[in-house]
C-alpha cells in the first residue's frame, strides 16, 4: 500500500447529508472527512441514530450526499448517475446486512449464485457451492432462508458478499440479529475470508468488541466524525 | 478448502458491470423457474391460459368454418368467377378470358313451363355448355332414388336431366320426353346435385338441365324474356384477378360479377356475426383474465421489491432489471400461451363436435392463424396489464437494503390505465375490425374505471371519520387501507372491473345467443315480431341485397312451400291452377295480407298478372317498382337480415316459440341437405 490509489482507496471529503422533514431541516451527517487504504478493515462506531448507517449508504453509493464528495478507487461517485453507481458496485462492492437480506424464494445456493449470475460468471453454481462449503453450509445448499438459523443465514449472506470477489465490503451491524456466541463465530468467519481475499472492509457497528477486530475505528456522534477524522 | 473455492479464487475477472443480453436471457429463465417454484406466478399463468384458451378455441373453430366455406365457395358458383348478365354476355368477355388462358363455360337460365304428355309444369330451365361446371361436379342417378354418382359431362344435345321432384310430380321416368318451348328433350337422368344451385333460395320450380346447343331451338329466347346469362371462368388466382380488374376497367350495363368471396352472402353474414359475438365473448374473458393478471402482477411486484433492491446493490442497472422482468414475463407468456393454444385446440374439437350436430358435417383442419392470435393475446395481455407494476420495480432505490421503509414509487395509475386501454383496444380491433365498437367498449371501460376510482377515493376518505369508533382490528385494517390510498384505489378498481365484467358476461350471454339465433333464423324471429296467429303466418323476407324488385313472401297454410321469385313477388297459398290475370282486390289472401302487411298487399294488387297454379303457388308478376320499394321500406325485418327459413317444409312456429322450433327446423333441414351449407 505504497501508491496513492491504495492509500486513498475510499475517500470522504466534506461529506454531509441533510433531509427536510415536516419540522424543518435535519442534519444526518456533517463535515465528514477521512480516507481508507486498500486492504484495511475499518469500523464505523456510534450509537443508534448517530448516522453510521447513513454514512455506510453514502459510501456504498446507495444514497447521494447533499454536500461533499466520495471517491472510491479513484472514481468520484458524484459524477455518476444511479446506473453509473450500480455499475461501479458490480464486482467492486459486496454487502453484509444486519437483517441478512437473503431472498426467501431462493435457496441458499441460489442466493449466493445471484451476484455471480449478474456478473456473467459461467460457473456460478460451482463457485457458489464452494463458497457455501467454505462457510460451513455445504449440506444446506438447497435449503431456503426460512429453513436456516440466524447464524446460518448470515453465513450464507457472507458467502454471497464474497462471491463476486469484491475489493470493498460493507457490513452493516453484521451481528446485530445474532446471539453473542453465534455473532463471535460469524465475525471470525468474516475476518478470515476478508483476509484471504484481501478485501477492504468497512463495518458499521455499535459493538466496541466487534470494532476491536478492525485495523481502525471511526467514531460518529450526532452526524459528526469525532474520532479518526484524519488518517 | 474445496476445489470450487480454489477455482473461485482464481476467477479474478467477473466482468464487473457487464450484463449482456445473453446473460440476462439465461438469468431470466432461471428467475422464471425460481418464481414459479415459489408460487409467485401461478395466478398470472392461470389467467393467461384461460384468456388464450378462450380466444384460440373460438379462433380455431371459426377458422375451420371459414376454410370450409372457402373450399366450397368456388363450388357454390361452379367457377372461380362468373359474369352474369340479363342479355347475352358480350363476346369480348370470353375473348379476353381465352387470351388470359382461363377455362370457360356458359349457362343460360330462365323459368318456363314444360309439357309432359298433357301436363304443364313450371321448371327452372338451365342450358349448359361443355365443361360446366368448372368447379364442383354434377351428380346424377339413373333412376329415382337410385345410386347417385358424379359425372364430368353435361346432357348431350336432345337430352335433359331433371330434379327428382319433376319426375315425381309428373309421374315421369328416365327415357320419357318433355317439350320445352319448341324442342322436345329426352329425360335421361335424375339430377341429384348441381353445385351452383344456390341452396334453392331462388328456386320456384324443379331444375331442368339441358345442352346449350338446344337453346335456340326452344324459341324461348326472345326480346323481353326474363333470362340470365352466365359466363363461368376458372383459372389461377392471379389471372382471375387480372380478369376481374379488366372487367372493372371495362364495365357494361346490366352485367354483374359473382365472386367466390360473394358466394352465399347470407351465410357469410351469419358466420361473421357469430364470429364477432363469440370473439367478443372471448374478449370479455380476456378482460376478466386481464384484471386477474393486473392484480397478480401487482402482488408479484410488491414481493419483488427486495429482489430489485438487492440486485441494484449488486450492480444491476435499472434497464437490466426492467429487461430481466420483461424477459421473465415473456417466457411466462409464451409458455402459458402454448398451453392455452393447446387447450384451445382441444376445446374447438369439442365445440366442432357439438356444432356438427347442428350445422355442418365435415370441417377441414384449422390453419395455424389462430396460433398467432393466441400468442399475441397472451403477450399483449401480459404487457398491457402486468408490465406497469413490473416496470416500477426498476425504480426501487437500492437504499431499501438498509432502510425497509423506502419502497420507491409504485406503478403509475395513468400508465396502468393506458396499458389496459391500449392492450384492450388492440385486441378488440383485431377481433372485431370495427373501430366504432372499439371506441364504445373502451369508453365503457374508461367510464367504469373513473366511476370506480371516484367511489373508491370517497370511500377511503370517509374511512378516517369512522376509525375512532371501531375496534382495534378494524382500526388497524382501515389504517392500512388509508395509508396507501393510490394502491387501495387501484385494487378496488381492479376488483370492481372484474366484478363488472363478470356481471356483463352473465347479462349479455343470453342476449348474444338470442341475437345470434335471430340472425341465424330470421324467419322465426319475424314471426315472433309480427305476433301472427298460428294459421296466418307471413314471415316477410325483404332483403336489400336481393335484386329489385324481388319480393319474396311466405304465407298461410302453404308456408311450407317456398316462394321466391327473382324480379317478382310470390305469394303462396292455395291455388287452382287458373291464370287469373290482374289480381282481384277481394282475393281472400290479399284481404289477409291487408291485415298483416298493407304495403305488401298494395304491391300485389299493383301486379300486372297473377297466376294461380294447381301446385299451390300464386305468383304475382311484374310488380310496380314504387310499390315494392314502399313495401321493402316498411318491412319489419332489418334490411340485411339473411333469409333462411324459406326452405322449411313444416308449419312455422307459433309466436313465442321461435328458438326451439328454429333448432328443430335447422336440424330437419340439415338432415335433408347433408354436405350443403344451410341454416
Amino acid at each position: 500500500m505504497t501508491d496513492n490509489g491504495s492509500e486513498n482507496f475510499v475517500q470522504a471529503i466534506g461529506l454531509g447529508k441533510r433531509v427536510v422533514t415536516g419540522e424543518g431541516e435535519l442534519v444526518l451527517l456533517d463535515g465528514i472527512n477521512f480516507s481508507i487504504a486498500a486492504g484495511t478493515s475499518v469500523a464505523i462506531l456510534g450509537a443508534s441514530g448517530s448516522g453510521k448507517t447513513t454514512l455506510l449508504g453514502l459510501l456504498a453509493g446507495l444514497d447521494v450526499p447533499t454536500s461533499g464528495s466520495i471517491l472510491i478507487d479513484g472514481t468520484e461517485l458524484g459524477t455518476l448517475d444511479e446506473d453509473g453507481r450500480a455499475l461501479l458496485r458490480a464486482g467492486l462492492v459486496g454487502f453484509v446486512f444486519q437483517s441478512f437480506q437473503l431472498l426467501n424464494g431462493l435457496t441458499a445456493l441460489e442466493n449466493v449464485m445471484m451476484p455471480l449470475e449478474l456478473a456473467g460468471e459461467p460457473q456460478a453454481r460451482k463457485v457458489a457451492s464452494a463458497l457455501l462449503e467454505r462457510v460451513g453450509l455445504g449440506k444446506r445448499l438447497n435449503h431456503y432462508p426460512n429453513q436456516l438459523s440466524g447464524g446460518e443465514q448470515q453465513r450464507c449472506a457472507i458467502a454471497r458478499a464474497f462471491a463476486a470477489r469484491p475489493k470493498l465490503l460493507f457490513a452493516d451491524e453484521p451481528t446485530g440479529n445474532l446471539d453473542q456466541k453465534t455473532g463471535r463465530r460469524i465475525i471470525e468467519l468474516l475476518f478470515e475470508i476478508n483476509r484471504e481475499q484481501g478485501t477492504t472492509l468497512i463495518m458499521a457497528t455499535h459493538d466496541e468488541q466487534l470494532a476491536s477486530h478492525c485495523d481502525r475505528r471511526l467514531l460518529v456522534d450526532g452526524g459528526r466524525l469525532v474520532d479518526g477524522q484524519a488518517d | 478448502m474445496a476445489e470450487g473455492w480454489s477455482m473461485a479464487r482464481q476467477t479474478e475477472a467477473m466482468h464487473p458491470g457487464k450484463q449482456s443480453m445473453k446473460n440476462l436471457f439465461a438469468m431470466s429463465t432461471r428467475m422464471l423457474w425460481r418464481d414459479w417454484r415459489g408460487g409467485e406466478l401461478r395466478i398470472l399463468a392461470i389467467a393467461l391460459v384461460i384468456a388464450v384458451t378462450s380466444v384460440t378455441s373460438v379462433g380455431f373453430f371459426i377458422d375451420r368454418v371459414q376454410q370450409g366455406m372457402d373450399q366450397q365457395a368456388s363450388e357454390l358458383i361452379a367457377a372461380d368467377l362468373v359474369v352474369s348478365s340479363a342479355s347475352p354476355v358480350a363476346g369480348d368477355r370470353s375473348d379476353r378470358a381465352e387470351a388470359l388462358g382461363l377455362e370457360i363455360a356458359e349457362t343460360t337460365s330462365f323459368r318456363s313451363v314444360i309439357i309432359a304428355g298433357d301436363q304443364p309444369k313450371l321448371v327452372e330451365a338451365k342450358a349448359v355448355s361443355e365443361h360446366y361446371p368448372l368447379r364442383g361436379a354434377l351428380s346424377i342417378s339413373d333412376a329415382l332414388f337410385g345410386e347417385e354418382y358424379q359425372v364430368e359431362t353435361v346432357p348431350a344435345p336432345g337430352e335433359a336431366w331433371a330434379e327428382p321432384k319433376l319426375f315425381q310430380e309428373l309421374g315421369l321416368s328416365p327415357g320419357d320426353r318433355v317439350t320445352l318451348g319448341e324442342v322436345t328433350l329426352t329425360l335421361t337422368h335424375i339430377l341429384t346435385y348441381e353445385p351452383d344451385r344456390g341452396g334453392d333460395f331462388f328456386s320456384v320450380a324443379p331444375r331442368l338441365l339441358f345442352n346449350i346447343g338446344n337453346l335456340d331451338a326452344t324459341g324461348l329466347v326472345q326480346t323481353g324474356s326474363l333470362i340470365r346469362y352466365h359466363l363461368l371462368l376458372g383459372g389461377e388466382p392471379a389471372r382471375i384477378r387480372d380478369y376481374a380488374d379488366w372487367l372493372d376497367r371495362n364495365p357494361r350495363e346490366g352485367e354483374r360479377l359473382l365472386t367466390v368471396e360473394g358466394g352465399r352472402p347470407e351465410l357469410r353474414n351469419a358466420l361473421e356475426r357469430a364470429r364477432s359475438f363469440l370473439g367478443l365473448a372471448a374478449l370479455v374473458s380476456v378482460l376478466l383474465a386481464g384484471v386477474a393478471v393486473a392484480t397478480a402482477a401487482r402482488r408479484f411486484s410488491q414481493r419483488h421489491l427486495d429482489t430489485s433492491a438487492i440486485m441494484r446493490c449488486m450492480g444491476a442497472t435499472q434497464n437490466s432489471i426492467s429487461l430481466l422482468f420483461l424477459l421473465e414475463m415473456l417466457w411466462l407468456a409464451l409458455l402459458a400461451s402454448t398451453l392455452g393454444v393447446l387447450l384451445g385446440y382441444f376445446a374447438q374439437i369439442v365445440i366442432a363436435q357439438i356444432m356438427d350436430q347442428l350445422l355442418i358435417t365435415a370441417l377441414p383442419q384449422p390453419s395455424l392463424k389462430p396460433l398467432l392470435l393466441g400468442y399475441v393475446t397472451g403477450i399483449i395481455l401480459l404487457i398491457g396489464f402486468a408490465m406497469p407494476p413490473l416496470l416500477a420495480l426498476k425504480r426501487v432505490p437500492p437504499l431499501r437494503v438498509l432502510r425497509k421503509d423506502i419502497a420507491g414509487t409504485g406503478a403509475s395509475s395513468w400508465l396502468f390505465t393506458l396499458g389496459v386501454l391500449v392492450s384492450m383496444g388492440v385486441l378488440l380491433y383485431w377481433q372485431t375490425q370495427d373501430p366504432e365498437l372499439v371506441v364504445y367498449m373502451l369508453s365503457g371501460i374508461v367510464l367504469t374505471l373513473l366511476l370506480l376510482a371516484v367511489c373508491a377515493r370517497l370511500l377511503i376518505a370517509s374511512l378516517n371519520s369512522i376509525r375512532g369508533s371501531v375496534g382495534v382490528a378494524w382500526r388497524f385494517g382501515l389504517a392500512n387501507i388509508a395509508r396507501r390510498p393510490s394502491g387501495s384505489v387501484m385494487q378496488i378498481v381492479a376488483f370492481g372491473l372484474g366484478i363488472m365484467v363478470l356481471l356483463l358476461l352473465s347479462t349479455v350471454r343470453n342476449d348474444l345467443l338470442d341475437d345470434w339465433q335471430r340472425w341465424a333464423c330470421p324467419a322465426e324471429a319475424a314471426v315472433e315480431r309480427l305476433d301472427l296467429p298460428d294459421d296466418l303466418v307471413f314471415p316477410i323476407l325483404l332483403r336489400a341485397d336481393l335484386p329489385l324488385p324481388a319480393l319474396p313472401v311466405v304465407g298461410g297454410r302453404a308456408a311450407e312451400e317456398l316462394l321466391v321469385g327473382g324480379g317478382r313477388a310470390v305469394l303462396v297459398n292455395g291455388g287452382d291452377g287458373r291464370v287469373v290475370g290482374r289480381p282481384d282486390p277481394d282475393l281472400p289472401e290479399l284481404r289477409s295480407l291487408d291485415h298483416v302487411f298493407p304495403p305488401l298487399a298494395a304491391a300485389v294488387r299493383g301486379a300486372r298478372r297473377l297466376d294461380r297454379h294447381r301446385d299451390g303457388l300464386t305468383i304475382a308478376h311484374d310488380l310496380e317498382l314504387d310499390h315494392v320499394v314502399r313495401a321493402r321500406a316498411a318491412a319489419p325485418l332489418p334490411a340485411t337480415a339473411p333469409p333462411r327459413a324459406q326452405r322449411g317444409r313444416g308449419r312455422r312456429a307459433p309466436a313465442g316459440d321461435s328458438g326451439s322450433e328454429c333448432s328443430r327446423s335447422c336440424r330437419r333441414r340439415r338432415a335433408h341437405e347433408r354436405n350443403r351449407w344451410s341454416c
